[in-house]
């Protein structure tokens, strides 16, 4: 046998190339096989990482050394001082998250610059040092845990030979994206802006359109290897508590070591993991966020994430947006309107088309079915399969106009679905009837606000198009009624899914659009503290009578 | 007893009258137009009348136990032996009743819709979607019957009112029909076409007692009452008696007679949607009561594990029949003329018998107090 294979070795070598003097790589495991570590592999020495720091300044550079794996470690860096040629200290600081000139110019500079006539106990330097450097913000840490965090997060540390605390100088100054357009939910008479990766600029972004005392915006920290810090935006007098109470909760109880971004947030505190249609809403416009959380909503921001997640929900909030109300509410109407359809044609119409045209042809119009049998005339596949291979060839499309970079990507789906198209009816393998069903459901989907719900509306499409090809309008009635109940089982924190149409309780947000000056009350889904919006009367102008129009100015008149 | 979930005013209203309402699509037209002829349109509004009075007579049971349900009222008047007895009976006649409605389900499928495909996979097919609504419970079928009862009722008037460029009024006539003594016999015995407003005596501790589900089973009782009534007045405008008495879905045919021009005829299929959702309500809410009395009798706690055998059974009955005849035949005479029988009239035998013995429950008399 090893004989054999040391044959097969040589014939293989004969069309193979491999230069024997090289050493091959092969992957180990450094904590089972007996192998020497590189010392950043080497565990820390044991801190208390809740215990509070030692006073001297050796204890402490050791403790940031091995806390970062320094010299190992580049990015950390650590500026020895001596004031005055009396007091022995450091600066230390995440190269590229803090800002250098920051640290500079206005902490080091007025540290040099200070005369130190007296000797001074390490209180007294420590409020003087509090008095000199000129930043907007110094915190003190003395536990560990605390120190990694604000040098992670950017901020510069002071230590002194002898002080018990570090001084923590805000200069946080990494390179982030400006405020700009909103990339998936546009708008014509809505705001302009959307969410960035900074959580600051998010929240100032909220501030800005929420000028209330009551506006809460708590921070969390979430992760257990990587931290990333998060908001939970709300109005103190208006959210349910319970709500409140149940995302901080779910929060504070994420054990994971890193949460990248909202969208892997969200599945983590989100109410059922195995629904197809989301339980959270998801968003890039401030106004829209805004708009909820003047609602008793709850917004989570996560810092990194230009995403803001909306809780409770339910499913026709889903496909409301901002843009509904800027309009007058008979327009706003019509929008509701066609997005109800548009969410009915994107989950039923391949699979309608599917029943229809395999088990209820008698309800097809003969002219139609005329129509539909010439064009299918040399198609040689079954219905099933056209509508099969064109939810494929549009859903390639798509993920590809995602995927490449720049114009083209823009260019391609347009491009790509007319080519495709042409192409697959001129050579008799799609029917051009089907080539508008499916552009249809598309535009469908595309109508759709949500970006998760539209995800699963593909899915759900996909299980209609089964059932009406195995059991025409009979199992789509089917579908139709389990989807419902399923949908009807599901909760957002705590809030039903379709609370506001199963009519439980009379509720105040309609289905459709009533005039902005009706709209007296929140959603009672959610059950916000203070229910009344608005006065009955919200026009009060409407009760004094317009008087007689006059022009007292007119040249007659005077 | 495990936790069955509360159901709203109007969602179990819906409910109620969306199961009721489901026979409409059936044979229940045909067979009802084949007894009193051009009268079937009052005989109807009689079984609904006397459905509503012997459901109040059971309501004023249900009253002299209070947090009872029926099976509890059962126990208290029967004593544990006969009250068990009379639960099992109850389940195997939902067992029967969801099967056999299943089956004109499926048969009728058959006939209309899907010729070609075998019936087992159709009860397979309506089984499976009966189990997903069951495992979620009483609030899901609530919530459910609550958004899809107004979506049937307009979807069912609307074939009324595309077919009516066709109807003849004349076709009515005579006007008594049968003559009234026949009319109101069989007005009386077809009260069992409303029986399903029993089911409410089961979940009253669901819905909130004794006053709420009067309410809710005559307001039910009344409109399904109506419906019924404007089905058999309009199937007879458009076919007669004569006619009327051969077909084997009324409100299908019917619906096959709308025409407008060429592009709206044949609507037919759309009608699927409103026949097919309310039979789905139906099965799925004669498996849950099978299921909730049989665990009400053996005191079991979580009723889930027994869907699937309970699944199994049904599926085993419905395939029992030889054919379509045969099940309506037996549809036909035990659900719809005789199922008033254990549901109206043994409950107000047992009222006598509590009042002659002057039985309550625990507490009546706190209630009362």
């Amino acid at each position: 046998m090893k004989e054999k294979a040391s044959i097969f070795k040589k014939l293989l070598s004969l069309v193979t190339y491999t230069n024997n003097n090289e050493e091959t790589f092969s992957l180990r495991n450094p904590l089972v096989e007996d192998t020497k570590l590189p010392p950043y592999i080497k565990s820390k020495d044991t801190i208390n990482e809740n215990q509070p720091i030692k006073t001297d300044l050796s204890s402490n550079i050791k403790f940031i050394e091995n806390s970062f794996y320094l010299p190992t470690n580049k990015g950390v860096i650590i500026r020895r001082f001596n004031l005055g040629n009396r007091y022995e200290g450091f600066l230390v600081y995440l190269d590229g998250m803090a800002d250098s000139k920051l640290s500079g110019e206005f902490i080091l500079k007025p540290l040099f610059n200070l005369n130190f006539e007296d000797y001074l106990s390490s209180e007294d330097l420590e409020n003087k040092l509090n008095n000199v450097v000129e930043v907007n913000r110094i915190t003190k840490a003395n536990i560990p845990k605390e120190i990694i965090s604000l040098i992670l997060n950017g901020d510069t540390g002071i230590f002194i030979d002898g002080f018990k605390n570090y001084l923590f100088c805000e200069t946080r100054g990494f390179e982030k994206r400006n405020i700009d357009k909103p990339t998936i939910e546009g708008s014509v008479k809505g705001s302009q802006e959307a969410f960035t990766e900074s959580l600051l600029s998010n929240l100032s972004l909220i501030h800005r359109l929420i000028k209330d005392t009551d506006l809460i915006a708590e921070r969390l920290v979430l992760g257990d290897r990587c931290t990333s810090n998060c908001a939970v935006i709300y109005i103190r007098d208006l959210a349910n508590p319970t709500i409140v109470e149940e995302v901080k909760r779910r929060l504070n109880n994420i054990s994971t070591d890193f949460i990248l971004n909202s969208g892997i947030l969200e599945q983590f505190i989100e109410d059922s993991p195995n629904s197809i249609i989301p339980t959270t809403l998801s968003t890039e416009r401030p106004d829209r966020a805004v708009s909820h959380i003047t609602d008793g909503r709850v917004a989570i921001i996560l810092d990194n994430s230009p995403f803001a997640i909306i809780v409770p929900v339910t499913f026709f909030t889903l496909i409301r947006t901002t843009e509904d109300k800027a309009v007058k509410w008979q327009y706003g109407i019509l929008l509701r309107l066609i997005r109800i359809f548009a969410v009915t044609v994107a989950t039923l119409l391949p699979g309608l088309y599917i029943a229809t045209t395999n088990f209820h042809i008698e309800m097809i119009p003969t002219a139609l079915l005329i129509t539909i049998a010439q064009s299918r005339e040399n198609v040689p596949f079954p219905t099933v399969l056209e509508v099969v291979f064109m939810e494929l060839a549009f859903e390639l499309i798509r993920e590809a106009g995602i995927r490449i970079p720049g114009i083209i990507g823009n260019t391609i789906g347009i491009v790509g679905a007319l080519i495709l198209g042409q192409a697959a009816v001129q050579a008799n393998i799609i029917s051009p009837i089907l080539i508008i069903i499916i552009s249809f459901t598309g535009l469908g989907g595309f109508s759709v606000p949500d970006f998760n719900l539209s995800y699963g509306l593909r899915i759900i499409r996909i299980i209609f198009i089964t059932l009406g090809a195995f059991f025409g309008f009979f199992g789509i009635s089917l579908g139709l009624v389990v989807g419902l109940a399923l949908i009807s089982n599901i909760n957002s924190f705590g809030v039903p899914m379709l609370s506001d149409i199963t009519l439980r309780k009379k509720q105040s947000s309609k289905l459709l659009r009533v005039p902005i000056w009706k709209e007296e009350f929140r959603p009672k889904e959610i059950q916000p503290i203070d229910e009344r919006k608005e006065e009955t009367l919200s026009r009060k102008w409407t009760n004094k009578p317009l008087g007689k129009l006059t022009n007292k100015y007119n040249k007659k008149g005077r | 007893m495990q936790k069955q979930g509360t159901l709203t005013f109007y969602e179990s209203f819906a409910f109620i009258t969306l199961i009721t309402m489901s026979k409409i699509f059936y044979t229940s037209v045909t067979s009802a137009m084949n007894l009193t002829k051009t009268s079937t349109w009052f005989m109807t509004l009689i079984s609904c009348f006397s459905s509503v009075i012997m459901f109040y007579i059971c309501c004023k049971l249900m009253e002299r136990f209070p947090g009872e349900n029926l099976f509890g009222v059962f126990e208290g008047i029967l004593g544990k032996f006969f009250g068990k007895i009379f639960g099992m009976f109850v389940c195997a006649y939902a067992v029967y009743y969801s099967s056999s409605n299943l089956l004109e389900f499926v048969n009728m499928l058959k006939v209309y819709s899907l010729p070609n495909t075998p019936p087992t996979l159709i009860i397979t097919t309506m089984l499976i979607a009966a189990l997903i609504i069951v495992y979620l419970g009483l609030e899901v079928i609530g919530k459910i019957s609550s958004l899809l009862l107004i979506p049937v009722i307009l979807g069912l008037l609307s074939i009324f009112l595309f077919a009516a460029p066709k109807y003849n009024f004349d076709a009515i006539k005579p006007y008594l029909g049968v003559g009234l003594k026949k009319t109101f016999e069989v007005g009386f015995l077809r009260s069992s076409a409303y029986t399903e407003v029993t089911i409410l005596l089961v979940l009253i501790n669901s819905i909130g007692g004794v006053k709420q589900i009067k309410k809710i089973g005559i307001s039910s009782l009344i409109l399904t009452g109506i419906l019924f009534s404007i089905s058999f007045l309009c199937y007879t405008f458009i076919f007669g008696y004569a006619a009327g008495g051969e077909n084997i879905s009324g409100l299908f045919e019917l619906s096959t007679t709308i025409y407008f021009n060429r592009f709206f005829q044949r609507v037919d299929s759309i009608l699927l949607f409103t026949w097919i959702i309310p039979s789905i309500v139906t099965t799925s809410a004669g498996i849950y009561l099978c299921l909730i009395d049989y665990s009400n009798v053996f005191k079991i706690k979580d009723y889930k594990p027994l869907i699937f055998p309970f699944l199994f059974i049904i599926f085993v009955v419905t395939s029992l029949p030889k054919n379509s005849s045969e099940v309506i035949e037996i549809n036909m005479k035990i659900i719809r003329q005789y199922s008033f029988l254990p549901l109206y009239i043994f409950p107000i035998i047992l009222l006598i018998i509590s009042i002659l013995f002057n039985k309550k429950g625990k507490n009546y008399n706190a209630k009362k107090a």
